[in-house]
C-alpha cells in the first residue's frame, strides 16, 4: 500500500516536472516570438496581443506545476497559506524574467531609454519586491541558515574572481602585453619583415604617420578580420609615430563617406595619412603586409622612379594586354611600387635618358645596330642598371651584352626529365631552387614557384673580373639542357648540340664589386664612398617570356621575383623582401600525392592497427583485474 | 605537492585500468585516424594538420566530460553509491590539493592521448613537408583547449553528485560556450563581445603556427577559475 502510494507521488511528480519544463518552454518561446515581431519593426497587432496571453498562459501553468513540485521546499510551514500564493509568486517569477528580457532586447536594439523602458523597471522592481514579500519565509530561514553566509562569501569570491579573470584577459593583457607572441610558421608569415621594420623605424616625430585599416568587422569578416588587426597592432608597435586605427564602413561615418567618395574601392584597404596633415594620403587595396608598408612607402617617398622599356626590336609590349606579347601586368606591379615605366626608341635618340633608373629589354627579337649598343654599354658605364629577358634561341645578340658583365647566356633549350617521364611538355618547368640574395631569398622560405615556358641558361665568366656574380633561380637535378647549334627553320625544329645536365642557371644577377679600402688607411666609415649609386647592376633571366601577361600571377611569382629585381637594381630596397605573404600559397607548395598503395598503408598504421592496439589492451588489462 | 602528485597518481592509473580510459582514447583515435585518412585520400591533399586540429576541437567537447564526470561526482556517489568525498575531506589533504590532483591525473591522460595522436604528423612528414613549427603550435593549443575542457567538466563534476548530470551538463555548458562565439559574431556591435567567452576566439591562432601571450594567459587564467570554482563547491560542502 506504501509502494503505491510512494509509486503515485512519484509518478505525479514526474507529470509535474514534464508539466513545468514544458509550459515553460512554451511560455518563453512565445515570448520570444513576441521579441522577434518588435525587433522585425512590425505595428503592435492582434498577433502580438495573442502571443502576449500565450506567454500568460503557459506561464500560469507553469507556475501551478513548479508550485506543487516546490511547494515543500518553499513552504516550510505547510498549510499556513493556500496554494494559490506560491503559484502567484511562481507566476511573478515569470512575469520578471519577461520583463527583464524586454528590457535586455531595448537595450540591444540601441533603443533610448523612454517611457515604456522606465514603466518595464518599476514593474520588475515592484515584481521583485512581490517576489519578496510572498518568500519572506523561506528566504529568512535561508539566510539564518548554518553556512549560508559561508556560501554567500564563497559565492561572492568565486564572482570576484571570474572578474579579475575579465578584467586581466580583456582589457589589460590584450592592450599591454598582446604583442607578446611567438610565430612557429616556417616562412614567417605573422611576423613583420625586416624591410617593414625599417620602414617603420624611418618615420619620424615630426611627421607622425597615420595608418587605417578599412574593413569590415561584422560576421562575414572571419578570421581574417582577426588577422588584419593583429598585423596593424604589429605595425603600430614597431614605431612610435605610427598611429594604427581601423574603420568599419558599415559602423564609422568618416570611412563610409570615403567609401562612397570612391575613394576606397574595395575592402579590405589601408589608407596611410600623415596625422597633421590628413589630406596628405596614399590608399592601397588589401591589407596584407605588402599592402600597408607599399601604402607607407609611397607616403615618405611620394617621388617615383623611372624605368625604360627598350622597343624597336619586337620586345615584349608594356601596354599590351595580349598573352604572349605583352607585359601589361608586369607594368601594374611596377605602377603599384611607384615607378613609371616609359617606351624608349634608342635609334632615335643620342643616349639613354639620364633619368633613367633602370633600362628593361624583355625578349628582344631582332638585333638593335651597333650604336645603339653602344649608348647602352655608355650608359651602363655610368652606372647604369639593366634587366635582360633572352629567349631560348636568342637571335638578338643581346647575349653578349650580358657576357660583358661577367654572365654567359647559352642558347640552348633547358628540358625536365620529370616532365618526360609523366609525359608533360618537357620545356616547362617551375623554379623553386633560389639563391642567397635578398631578391628572392624570402620566396625561398614560403617555397613559393616561378615558372618557365622554355629557357636558355647562364653560367658565371671564369674571369669575371670586377663583377660579383650571383645564381639567383637554378632548375632541379632533373633537368638537363640540350643545345641550340643551328637556328630553328620554319616548320623543323633547332638543330641541337651537346648536353649539359642540371641543376642549371636559369636567371642570375651581376654587379660591380665593393672597392676593397687602401690597405694602408684605416677604415673611416664617414669617408668611404657611396658604391651604390656608381656600381652597375645587371640582371638576366634566360627565359624572354619570363614577364609575359601569360603568366598566371595567382600561381607563379615571376612578376614578384623580377619587381624585386628592379627594386634592386634601381636601390629601392625598402621595397624588397614584402611581397606575397600568402599562407594558402604555401599549403598549394605542400601538396600531397599519396597513390592507391600509400593510403592502404596510411589506413592500416593510422586508423586500425592503433585502434585494436588500444581496444586489446583495454581488453588485457581488464582480464587481468578479474 | 606531494599530495597533488599522489592523487594524479592514483587518478591517472585509474584510467588506464577502467574501461572508460580505453574507450575514449579508441574513440579519439578512431576519430582522428578517420579524419586523417578522409583528408590525406583527397586529390589535392595538402601536409597540414589543420583539418585534423579543427575537427578534434568537437570530438574532444563530446569526449572529455566523459573523463571528468567522475573527477568529483564520482567521489560524492561512488561507484556502487558509496561516496569517498568524506574520506577525502577528513583525510590531511586541502581542496587545492585535491582538485590539482584531480585535474593534472586526468591532463596527465591526455598527455598520453595527445602522444599516441603523434602518429598522424610522423604519417604525414613520411608522404610530404608539412610545416612542423604549425604542426608544435597546434598541439600546444589542442593542450591548453583539453586544459580548459578539463577545468571546466571538473567544475561541473563538483557541482553533482551524479556523474551522467555531470557529464550532460559539461557536454551542453561547453557547447554553449562554444556557440558564443557564433552569437557574437551574428550579433556583431553590442553582442560582439560574447566571442570572446569561447574558447574558439583563442584557438584559430595555434592552428595558424601562431603562439601569443594572450591567448594563453585567457586559457590559463579560465583553468585557474574553473579550478578555483571548484575548490570552492567542495569547501562549501564543508560546511552543510
Amino acid at each position: 500500500m506504501a509502494n503505491d502510494t510512494t509509486r503515485a507521488n512519484a509518478s505525479g511528480h514526474t507529470g509535474q516536472l514534464v508539466g513545468g519544463i514544458v509550459a515553460s518552454f512554451v511560455a518563453f518561446v512565445t515570448l520570444v516570438l513576441v521579441l522577434v515581431k518588435q525587433g522585425q519593426g512590425a505595428a503592435w497587432a492582434g498577433a502580438q496581443t495573442g502571443l502576449l496571453v500565450g506567454f500568460a498562459l503557459a506561464a500560469a501553468v507553469a507556475s501551478w506545476c513548479w508550485n506543487s513540485l516546490l511547494a515543500p521546499v518553499l513552504e516550510p510551514q505547510e498549510g499556513r497559506r493556500p496554494a494559490w500564493v506560491g503559484t502567484v509568486g511562481l507566476l511573478a517569477a515569470h512575469a520578471l524574467v519577461a520583463v527583464l528580457l524586454l528590457l535586455l532586447a531595448g537595450a540591444g536594439a540601441g533603443a533610448a531609454w523612454g517611457k515604456s523602458q522606465k514603466l518595464l523597471a518599476v514593474l520588475a522592481l515592484a515584481l521583485v519586491v512581490a517576489l519578496v514579500a510572498i518568500w519572506r519565509q523561506p528566504l529568512k530561514a535561508w539566510f539564518s541558515a548554518r553556512g549560508t553566509l559561508l556560501q554567500l562569501n564563497a559565492g561572492l569570491v568565486t564572482v570576484l574572481v571570474l572578474g579579475v579573470v575579465f578584467l586581466l584577459n580583456y582589457f589589460i593583457v590584450p592592450r599591454r602585453l598582446g604583442w607578446i607572441k611567438k610565430d612557429f610558421t616556417e616562412a614567417k608569415y605573422y611576423t613583420l619583415a625586416e624591410q617593414t621594420i625599417n620602414v617603420l623605424k624611418s618615420v619620424t616625430k615630426e611627421k607622425p604617420v597615420e595608418l587605417i585599416a578599412m574593413l569590415s568587422t561584422d560576421q562575414f569578416a572571419g578570421a581574417g578580420s582577426h588577422v588584419i588587426k593583429q598585423r596593424l597592432n604589429d605595425f603600430g608597435k614597431q614605431s612610435a609615430y605610427v598611429k594604427v586605427t581601423i574603420w568599419d564602413p558599415n559602423l564609422d561615418y568618416e570611412a563610409k563617406k570615403l567609401y562612397e567618395e570612391g575613394v576606397v574601392s574595395a575592402l579590405p584597404a589601408v589608407i596611410a595619412r600623415y596625422k597633421d596633415e590628413p589630406q596628405t594620403r596614399e590608399v592601397v587595396t588589401g591589407a596584407e603586409e605588402k599592402d600597408i608598408t607599399k601604402a607607407l612607402l609611397k607616403l615618405l617617398s611620394p617621388s617615383s622612379r623611372k624605368v625604360y622599356v627598350l622597343s624597336g626590336h619586337g620586345e615584349l609590349d608594356p601596354d599590351s594586354a595580349d598573352p604572349a606579347n605583352g607585359m601589361a601586368n608586369f607594368k601594374t606591379v611596377l605602377e603599384t611600387d611607384r615607378y613609371e615605366l616609359a617606351k624608349l626608341e634608342l635609334f632615335k635618340q643620342a643616349a639613354v635618358p639620364s633619368d633613367a633608373a633602370a633600362l628593361l629589354i624583355a625578349r628582344p627579337k631582332s638585333a638593335p645596330d651597333e650604336k645603339e649598343l653602344q649608348k647602352i654599354e655608355a650608359w651602363l658605364a655610368g652606372g647604369g642598371r639593366l634587366l635582360l629577358c633572352l629567349d631560348p634561341d636568342d637571335k638578338s645578340g643581346f647575349g653578349k651584352l650580358a657576357e660583358k658583365y661577367g654572365i654567359v647566356f647559352h642558347r640552348a633549350d633547358v628540358l625536365d626529365q620529370m616532365q618526360i617521364m609523366f609525359g608533360g611538355d618537357p620545356q616547362l618547368f617551375q623554379g623553386m631552387d633560389y639563391g642567397e640574395h635578398e631578391t628572392v631569398s624570402f620566396f625561398k622560405n614560403v617555397r613559393q614557384r616561378t615558372v618557365f615556358f622554355g629557357a636558355g641558361y647562364l653560367t658565371q665568366q671564369t674571369a669575371a673580373g670586377d663583377y660579383q656574380l650571383t645564381d639567383l633561380i637554378k632548375t632541379s637535378a632533373s633537368s638537363f639542357a640540350q643545345e641550340i647549334t643551328a637556328p630553328a627553320k620554319p616548320g623543323q625544329p633547332a638543330a641541337q648540340g651537346a648536353r649539359t645536365n642540371g641543376p642549371l642557371t636559369v636567371a642570375m644577377l651581376s654587379s660591380t664589386k665593393d672597392p676593397e679600402p687602401p690597405k694602408d688607411e684605416p677604415k673611416d666609415a664617414a669617408k668611404a664612398p657611396e658604391p651604390e649609386k656608381t656600381r652597375i647592376r645587371v640582371a638576366v633571366f634566360a627565359d624572354g617570356d619570363f614577364l609575359a601577361n601569360q603568366i598566371p600571377a595567382n600561381q607563379f611569382i615571376n612578376l614578384n621575383v623580377a619587381g624585386n629585381i628592379v627594386a634592386w637594381l634601381t636601390d629601392n630596397t625598402k621595397a624588397l623582401g614584402i611581397r606575397a605573404k600568402d599562407p594558402s600559397q604555401d599549403m598549394e607548395n605542400r601538396k600531397i600525392t599519396a597513390d592507391a598503395k600509400t593510403i592502404r598503408w596510411i589506413v592500416i598504421l593510422t586508423l586500425f592497427l592503433p585502434v585494436l592496439l588500444i581496444f586489446g589492451a583495454g581488453v588485457a588489462v581488464q582480464i587481468a583485474r578479474r | 605537492m606531494r599530495n597533488v602528485l599522489s592523487i594524479a597518481r592514483r587518478e591517472c592509473r585509474a584510467y588506464f585500468t577502467s574501461a572508460i580510459g580505453y574507450v575514449v582514447m579508441a574513440a579519439f583515435i578512431a576519430f582522428t585516424g578517420l579524419i586523417f585518412f578522409l583528408i590525406v585520400s583527397q586529390p589535392q591533399a595538402v601536409a597540414s594538420m589543420d583539418g585534423v586540429f579543427r575537427n578534434l576541437a568537437i570530438l574532444l567537447v563530446m569526449l572529455l566530460p566523459l573523463l571528468t564526470m567522475r573527477l568529483l561526482a564520482g567521489e560524492r556517489s561512488g561507484d556502487q553509491g558509496i561516496g569517498t568525498i568524506e574520506l577525502l575531506l577528513t583525510s590531511p589533504i586541502t581542496e587545492w590539493e585535491l582538485v590539482l590532483g584531480k585535474f593534472v591525473g586526468s591532463l596527465l591522460y591526455i598527455f598520453a592521448l595527445l602522444a599516441v595522436s603523434l602518429i598522424y604528423p610522423f604519417t604525414l612528414g613520411r608522404i610530404g613537408d608539412p610545416d612542423l613549427g604549425t604542426i608544435f603550435a597546434g598541439y600546444v593549443g589542442l593542450l591548453f583547449f583539453c586544459g580548459y575542457c578539463l577545468a571546466f567538466g571538473l567544475f561541473l563534476s563538483s557541482l553533482t553528485n551524479s556523474q551522467i548530470v555531470a557529464a550532460i551538463s559539461s557536454i551542453v555548458g561547453l557547447l554553449v560556450i562554444w556557440l558564443s562565439k557564433f552569437l557574437g559574431e551574428v550579433g556583431g556591435g553590442k553582442l560582439g563581445w560574447l566571442a570572446w567567452w569561447s574558447f574558439m576566439d583563442h584557438h584559430e591562432d595555434f592552428w595558424r603556427g601562431l603562439i601569443t601571450f594572450s591567448d594563453c594567459a585567457w586559457y590559463l587564467s579560465f583553468i585557474f577559475f574553473f579550478l578555483f570554482a571548484a575548490k570552492q563547491m567542495i569547501a562549501s560542502s564543508r560546511w552543510r
